[in-house]
């Protein structure tokens, strides 16, 4: 399950970011990732919020930059 | 006192020394009385308004639970952002005029340091509201926090989870000393030599009601942009310098913001602590609002924060102006990299070297409406501009090079070209520069040179204000 | 330890080196021809004429014209921008090194007791604040640049923009053994301009009207500059040059300001004369603003100004 939701949101970012390249774990940040700024992080929230069909709010988006917390929060708001 | 005037000098080598024969518990008084000194020589105003505003957010954080408080404060610290502004730029037409240098402004002494120390406040009550971190109950530190004279005048502005730790130990270290002294004489170098050789051509420009060619407001606008970036980082390396002598760190305002490849880089470089307040308590709680519109999430929370900007920075139609450039120049950008990912060249030192010149010309351009000093004067100079027969000069000397060296003859154009030469020499080699100046190891030759470089090529005359003091 | 003599060292490096600076500078100003200070004392002119004020009489009085009209041997000392506390220096050092004048002939006018108009060009005095006299006058009318002169070399640098590009120049002449100035005679005549010198923002000053406001420093010194003057047995004769007619109805106290400096004048028994209902001051082609001729209207007034002479030299 946990893969699953690695390879999914790691699809997403390439799709986001239009970064084909991308490498994503646990310690990875946005400022790790080309593309990845202020401006694209919300999309990537809510594309993530769409794909799972999940919600986050403010302070979860908001700690979202760091790809660890975002694979543990989306497998807990999935598994909910 | 200003950071380049002899008083200040005075005043931070008795402070110092007091600070260093100090017991450690006493070092944060010393720096509270040393801020009160500091801000009742602008103006005693200045004190009762940070008094007053410290107290007020003090103690509704206290009261954090209570939502009527907590958006009280939020709003009227606002208010007194705007309230501020609005008073300065209506009296701005009349102070601008015959000035020999940039801005001189007095009605600044009514609330010096204003809208950077209600800036961090708003953050603070924001961060105290939403459980970060528990509510300050010393109002001394709350007090220094906000006042501490270093960064006061123009930043950088600080979280109070970061300055506030800081004020604890107050123990430097040797090194803290000579990166401190390294800093503080690299911000004057870039304040009295670099900026102030430059500021009066923009001056000469953008002050007065001359008829000009195009390309004479651009050169102008381009000088405006460098002379601003050694005005405002140089203040801001005198800050960071002082307060590495106390064995206070603040944190960097710029990261070689001339050198981005891009406006969005550009923004992550250039007013750094500015911009993590907008970016966390505005363009994101906007952004995550209407994230489902995905990308126009985007677009409008860039117009809202920018516009927020530009009225932090001042109420006028100039601001505004700005403010729509960067708005559409972000927007494009964004746009450009979403749909256009197609046409990605390869990026090597050349396609670097003319991004670098695209976003220094396109922020060249959204100087022009920041710098002019009002409305009239803003319609006089884009007319200059889209007078397109005028634009490039028939005669170099006469109608480019001797407005913006103030003169045609042979001293003035020696000044002139002689600040050129300086600023550009310097922003070549601006990082190797950096890093020996930012190192913790004093070099006494490096420091000897210095000096006798700020006493030969400095401006010392006409006291000039930095910049950013205005907001 | 070492730290501290590192310390020690390197301002005492700082300090002797700013002093080095200090002398390197003076030497190259006073070695620089073209700056009148330093020319004066240099090549003496020993001027039986000595024509002194600011930017009116320095482009418009030839003292070429005023040997051959008046066969007597002229020096053209005014400077552009000066008040009189800066006169008055130029005209002690010009009698310190040079034979004193039979005439001073100044320039005077309305403008002139107005501190808005000419101003104490401190840098021009930076080499030779050693003369009790001259750092006396430095200090009462520029304090804030006075209160520095003390710090090694800050006496330059506070003004390095006037003053650097001049060291270099006079480094040049000192080593070209250039002997003489420029404009040897100090006249300059009023060529075209490179530059209007935000000419339509000074316009307004004359546009709307003009008030002007008494300032007593400047009295101060015209007093001391006629009273040095008399010391020496030097004859005073004040002039103004004609005034474009046009400019006139907008200076509401135009003429308040001239019977006060004729009162002025007459305290010292010195005559004040004005060159006025003349053709040529009604002729706007002759003006290239409302006190300064161009090269035509040079001509036309030298020659009147050369008549006037001859009827009054002693």
């Amino acid at each position: 399950m946990t893969d699953k939701i690695w390879n999914q949101t790691k699809q997403i970012m390439i799709e986001i970011f239009h970064q084909p390249q991308i490498e994503i774990n646990e310690t990875t940040t946005a400022n790790d990732i080309v593309g990845w700024d202020s401006m694209t992080h919300m999309i990537l929230v809510a594309r993530i919020e769409k794909h799972f069909n999940i919600e986050f709010n403010f302070e979860e988006a908001s700690a979202m930059e760091n790809v660890g917390q975002m694979i543990k929060l989306i497998n807990l708001k999935v598994s909910k | 006192m200003i950071f380049n005037s002899l008083q200040f000098f005075i005043f931070f080598i008795v402070v110092s020394l007091v600070y260093y024969f100090s017991p450690q518990r006493f070092r944060k008084s010393v720096l509270i009385f040393a801020s009160v000194f500091f801000i009742v020589s602008f103006s005693f105003v200045s004190l009762m308004v940070v008094l007053l505003s410290s107290l007020l957010n003090f103690y509704a954080a206290q009261k954090s639970r209570h939502k009527i408080l907590f958006y009280t404060l939020v709003s009227l610290n606002i208010f007194l952002i705007l309230f501020f502004n609005y008073f300065t730029s209506a009296s701005d037409q009349l102070q601008v005029l015959f000035k020999p240098i940039g801005f001189e402004l007095n009605q600044l002494l009514l609330a010096i340091g204003l809208s950077f120390y209600t800036i961090q406040h708003i953050a603070y009550l924001i961060e105290v509201r939403r459980g970060k971190f528990a509510a300050e109950t010393d109002f001394s530190i709350f007090l220094l926090a906000s006042f501490y004279f270093p960064k006061l005048v123009c930043g950088p502005i600080s979280l109070y989870q970061e300055i506030r730790p800081q004020f604890r130990f107050l123990k430097p270290t040797q090194q803290n000393i000579e990166s401190g002294i390294n800093r503080m004489l690299f911000g004057y170098f870039k304040k009295i030599v670099l900026a102030d050789r430059l500021a009066p051509a923009v001056s000469s420009v953008f002050d007065f009601n001359d008829d000009l060619a195009g390309l004479t407001i651009i050169a102008a606008s381009l000088i405006f942009t460098i002379q601003l970036y050694f005005d405002f980082s140089g203040y801001c390396d005198i800050a960071i310098g002082v307060s590495r002598i106390f064995g206070i760190n603040l944190i960097e305002n710029f990261d070689f913001p001339l050198r981005s490849t891009s406006i969005t880089e550009f923004w992550r470089r250039w007013h750094k602590s500015l911009i993590h307040f907008f970016t966390h308590y505005i363009y994101y709680p906007i952004a995550f609002k209407l994230r489902k519109y995905f990308l126009f999430s985007t677009v409008v929370a860039i117009i809202l924060t920018f516009t927020l900007s530009s009225l932090w920075h001042g109420i006028g139609i100039t601001f505004l102006a700005w403010a729509f450039c960067h708005m559409t120049f972000l927007c494009v950008e964004f746009f450009f990299k979403q749909y256009c990912n197609n046409f990605k060249i390869k990026s090597n030192n050349i396609v670097k070297g003319i991004q670098i010149l695209c976003v220094i010309t396109l922020v060249t351009i959204s100087n022009i409406f920041f710098r002019a000093p009002n409305s009239d004067s803003l319609s006089h100079l884009i007319n200059q501009l889209f007078l397109l027969p005028n634009y490039i000069p028939n005669d170099w000397l006469a109608e480019f090079i001797a407005p913006l060296a103030q003169g045609g003859h042979q001293i003035q154009l020696f000044n002139f070209y002689t600040s050129l030469v300086l600023a550009f020499v310097f922003i070549l080699f601006e990082r190797k520069l950096f890093a020996k100046f930012n190192s913790s190891k004093l070099n006494y030759f490096s420091v000897f040179i210095i000096l006798i470089l700020i006493f030969v090529f400095g401006v010392f005359g006409n006291s000039s204000r930095f910049i950013y003091m205005q907001f | 330890m070492k730290n501290f003599s590192k310390i020690v060292l390197t301002i005492i490096s700082l300090i002797v080196a700013l002093y080095l600076l200090e002398d390197f500078f003076q030497f190259g100003l006073k070695q620089n021809q073209n700056i009148k200070m330093a020319y004066i004392q240099k090549v003496p002119k020993d001027a039986e004429v000595l024509v002194h004020g600011p930017c009116e009489p320095l482009w418009m009085v030839s003292p070429e014209e005023i040997n051959k009209l008046c066969d007597k041997s002229a020096y053209n000392l005014a400077l552009s921008h000066s008040d009189f506390a800066d006169n008055y220096i130029h005209f002690y050092q010009y009698l310190k090194y040079n034979k004193k004048p039979k005439l001073l002939l100044l320039y005077v006018t309305p403008e002139s007791f107005d501190k808005r108009f000419n101003t104490f060009n401190s840098y021009r005095f930076a080499a030779y604040l050693d003369d009790s006299l001259i750092r006396f006058v430095v200090k009462e009318n520029d304090p804030n640049y006075y209160q520095y002169i003390n710090i090694p070399f800050m006496r330059f640098a506070f003004y390095s923009s006037n003053v650097l590009f001049n060291v270099i120049q006079g480094y040049k002449h000192y080593f070209t053994n250039r002997n003489d100035a420029y404009y040897p005679d100090g006249f300059e005549p009023p060529t075209k301009r490179v530059w209007g010198n935000h000419a339509a923002n000074f316009a307004e000053l004359y546009k709307t009207n003009t008030v002007f406001k008494w300032d007593d420093l400047r009295e101060k010194y015209f007093r001391l500059l006629i009273q040095l003057a008399q010391s020496k047995h030097v004859q005073v004769i004040l002039y103004e040059s004609p005034v474009h007619k046009a400019s006139l109805p907008s200076q509401v106290n135009r003429n308040e300001f001239l019977k006060r400096i004729k009162r002025l004048s007459n305290e010292y028994h010195v005559e004040f004369f004005q060159f006025e209902k003349l053709s040529i001051e009604n002729e706007e082609r002759y003006f290239i603003s409302t006190l300064n001729f161009n090269m035509d209207g040079v001509k036309i007034f030298n020659d009147t100004l050369a008549k006037f002479l001859n009827t009054r030299f002693e």
